[in-house]
This record gives structure tokens, C-alpha cells and sequence, in this order.
């Protein structure tokens, strides 16, 4: 699956990202975009995305994280993804507070189940599941 | 025929502001009837837009810099002229500049065997707080917001929507000053350094006037923004519809770029 990178608008660092879209759960509604962030090590996700789709956190076990110039907790939850045709389960951070306007995909929930290339050149990315 | 003259033949005096960086130029209807043509507006920088066999022929001529107003199609300010009226008809310049003319002039217009009186500002009154519908074909601009055309006027006016046709809900929402497009249409990019990007700039332009607001986004369209993602999903859900919901970065640190600056 080949996906154009997402492109904002003229702000400071406003360059063209490799952004994803994820259904989150059942909320087939909303496509959340993700940046897909190889320095992160789990998938981190706004806590109103729990909120509407009906993932009740309020057991989850929660992490103390670093985001950005910031912290915020996350309440971590077995979520089902799905992006395309394909979807997986893993473990996903409901986090609050949040300071971007997306998600991140990280290493244990993300990159772990695809193979993924970015042709920034081409300002472009690729991913497609790993066969197990 | 040079453009100047051109323009001048169709009522606008532009001494001085074509040829000008920073000046815009916008036509609105057949080239045949203005005269104008994509060569004469490439070399001042202009664009056509929407061009169409329907409305009124306009031609606005400005400068985007001096009005900063988001979200609207026509932040000119200068001239904006018809053939049919000659002569500069400002208040139809939708700016901030203008703002006292615009928000006075008022339009007065027949539907379906009535007089009505209307004003830009009475009918941005009119639709604030008020969602708008799907968009199936064509849409008016109000404040950052798309709404259907027939929706604005039927609220304006308390008619039917089976009183009159979109084609003249459109005209009469043009007139007021307000931007008119059909689905599809992209805004220009700012930059022509953005023509590597994987839309050419047109999906950032798209995004300009949402900066810092939540939105809900299909393709290069935005369907609706709202102050928070609980109100875009209440709006996509009432609708049927399915879109991207995110917060349009307002901040590198939003963009997830504190590092990164290009």
C-alpha cells in the first residue's frame, strides 16, 4: 500500500509528513491520521479517540510519558487497528494530555507488523504487513 | 488588446496595481464575454476561477496582501467589476478593508414571486451556529464554513428549497460577496516552491484557513471544522459520512517538529 505523504499548511515546520490513516476500534467514521514515527517506541493516540469509540480506560494501566516538550499519561489498552484492507491488534496509549493534532505509530504496535519504506524524496510511503 | 485595456473596457480603472507583485486577478465567468484570456491573467499572475456559463461575468482585481481575512475565496481588495454594471462596485470585495461598505450594502432580489433584502452580514448571522449539510455538487463559503447553497438561502429567506434552484441560490450568494465553487475546486497554492509536493501545494492551501481548528477532510476537501473532534464526529455521524479528523498543526511543536524546522 502506497500513501502520499500528508502536506500542512505555511506554518514553522510546515513540510509535508508520512502521515497514515487508522481506523481506531469500530469507528470506521474517522480516519485518524498517525505520523509514522520510527523514534517512537508505542503508538500513541489522542484520549478522545477512546472516548468515541467506546474504549473504556478506566482499568488500563497507565505510563508516566515524555511527549514532545512535555509529559502526559497514558492509558494502555489492546486496541484493534485497521489502515486499508488490514487490520491488527496491539497495544495502543490513550494519552491526556496531547499536544498534536494526530497520532503516532511507534515500534511495538506499528513497525513491528509491517514493512515499511519512506521515500521522502519522492515524499512518499509504503507499507505492506509482515507474513508471519 | 493589452490587459489594462481590457479591464478598463469592462469598468475597472486599475492604474498602477496590474504588473504589480503581490497583485491578484480573479474572473469569474466566460473569458469570451470579459475578453480576457489565461495568457493575459499569467502575465500579472491571475488565475481563472470557477469558470462557468452560469452568474454573473466578474472580474476582481486586488491585492490578497492587504486583506488577511481567512477562509474566503475573494480577499481582494481593489476593484470588482461586471460588464453589465460598469464602474468599481467595491462593496462586493469581500475584505476587511471594505468591511463598512460590505456590510451595508444591501441586495435586493425576486425568489419565487418575492422581494427580499439581503446583506452579507444578515445572512452570516443568519447561518452562524447553523451546520451545514453534505455538499453533493456546489457550495458557498461563509466564514471558514461550506454549506449548500439552497441551505443558506432557504434560511435567509424562509422559502422551500423547492421555491427556487441552485443556480439561483448561487447568483444571489455571489452577489453578496460570498465565494461560490463547485466540489473539486482547489485552492491555488502560495508558494510555487510547494510544486514538488505530493499535491502541489494545493492540499496545504486547502488547510491555510483552518490552522489550530479540527476538521473533518475528504481528499483535499474540508467538510466541516468545529472547535473540538467531538464535534466533527457528531456532524460526520449525523451525516452518514466518513472523513479524516484531525487538528490542522498551528505550531512546529503541533506539526511534531520541534527539531526539524526544513
Amino acid at each position: 500500500m502506497i500513501f502520499p505523504f500528508v502536506e500542512l499548511p505555511h506554518i514553522p515546520g510546515g513540510w509535508p509528513r508520512p502521515v497514515l490513516d487508522v481506523v481506531v476500534g469500530n469507528m470506521g467514521e474517522v480516519l485518524l491520521p498517525c505520523l509514522v514515527d520510527s523514534g517512537a517506541m508505542n503508538t500513541l493516540l489522542p484520549i478522545w479517540v477512546a472516548d468515541l469509540s467506546g474504549i473504556d480506560c478506566t482499568d488500563a494501566p497507565a505510563k508516566t510519558l515524555g511527549i514532545a516538550s512535555s509529559g502526559t499519561k497514558a492509558r494502555m489498552v489492546p486496541t484493534l487497528l485497521t489502515i486499508g484492507e488490514h487490520s491488527w491488534e496491539a497495544e495502543v496509549g490513550f494519552c491526556d494530555p496531547w499536544p498534536h493534532g494526530w497520532g503516532l505509530l511507534g515500534q511495538l504496535s506499528f513497525f513491528r507488523y509491517f514493512v515499511v519504506t519512506l521515500r521522502a524524496a519522492d515524499f512518499e510511503l509504503e507499507i505492506n504487513p509482515v507474513q508471519h | 488588446m493589452e490587459l489594462s485595456a481590457k479591464l478598463s473596457g469592462l469598468g475597472c480603472s486599475l492604474p498602477g496595481l496590474t504588473g504589480q507583485v503581490g497583485v491578484h486577478i480573479e474572473v469569474f465567468g466566460l473569458d469570451g464575454l470579459t475578453g480576457l484570456d489565461l495568457d493575459d491573467l499569467g502575465s500579472v499572475g491571475g488565475h481563472l476561477v470557477e469558470p462557468t456559463t452560469l452568474g454573473p461575468v466578474q472580474v476582481a482585481v486586488g491585492s490578497r496582501e492587504e486583506c488577511p481575512e481567512p477562509g474566503l475565496s475573494r480577499q481582494l481588495s481593489g476593484c470588482c467589476c461586471c460588464p453589465e454594471l460598469r464602474g468599481c462596485i467595491t462593496e462586493r470585495v469581500r475584505c476587511d478593508k471594505y468591511a463598512a461598505e460590505r456590510m451595508g450594502a444591501m441586495l435586493t432580489t425576486r425568489v419565487a414571486g418575492k422581494d427580499f433584502e439581503l446583506d452579507a452580514a444578515g445572512v452570516e448571522r443568519t447561518v452562524t451556529g447553523v451546520d451545514p449539510e453534505p455538499i453533493r455538487d456546489h457550495y458557498v463559503v461563509i466564514g471558514r464554513r461550506r454549506y449548500p447553497p439552497k441551505q443558506v438561502l432557504a434560511a435567509v429567506t424562509g422559502l422551500d428549497r423547492g421555491d427556487f434552484t441552485t443556480h439561483q441560490a448561487r447568483s444571489i450568494l455571489r452577489r453578496l460577496g460570498f465565494g461560490v465553487h463547485r466540489r473539486g475546486y482547489v485552492p491555488q497554492p502560495r508558494d510555487g516552491a510547494m510544486s514538488t509536493w505530493p499535491h502541489r501545494g494545493a492540499e496545504a492551501a486547502a488547510l491555510e484557513p483552518y490552522i489550530g481548528r479540527w476538521i473533518a477532510q475528504d481528499g483535499l476537501e474540508v467538510l466541516y471544522d468545529a472547535d473540538s473532534p467531538y464535534d466533527v464526529v457528531r456532524w460526520l455521524r449525523k451525516n452518514g459520512l466518513r472523513a479524516r479528523v484531525w487538528r490542522v498543526p498551528a505550531t512546529s511543536e503541533e506539526a511534531g517538529s520541534m527539531l526539524s524546522h526544513p
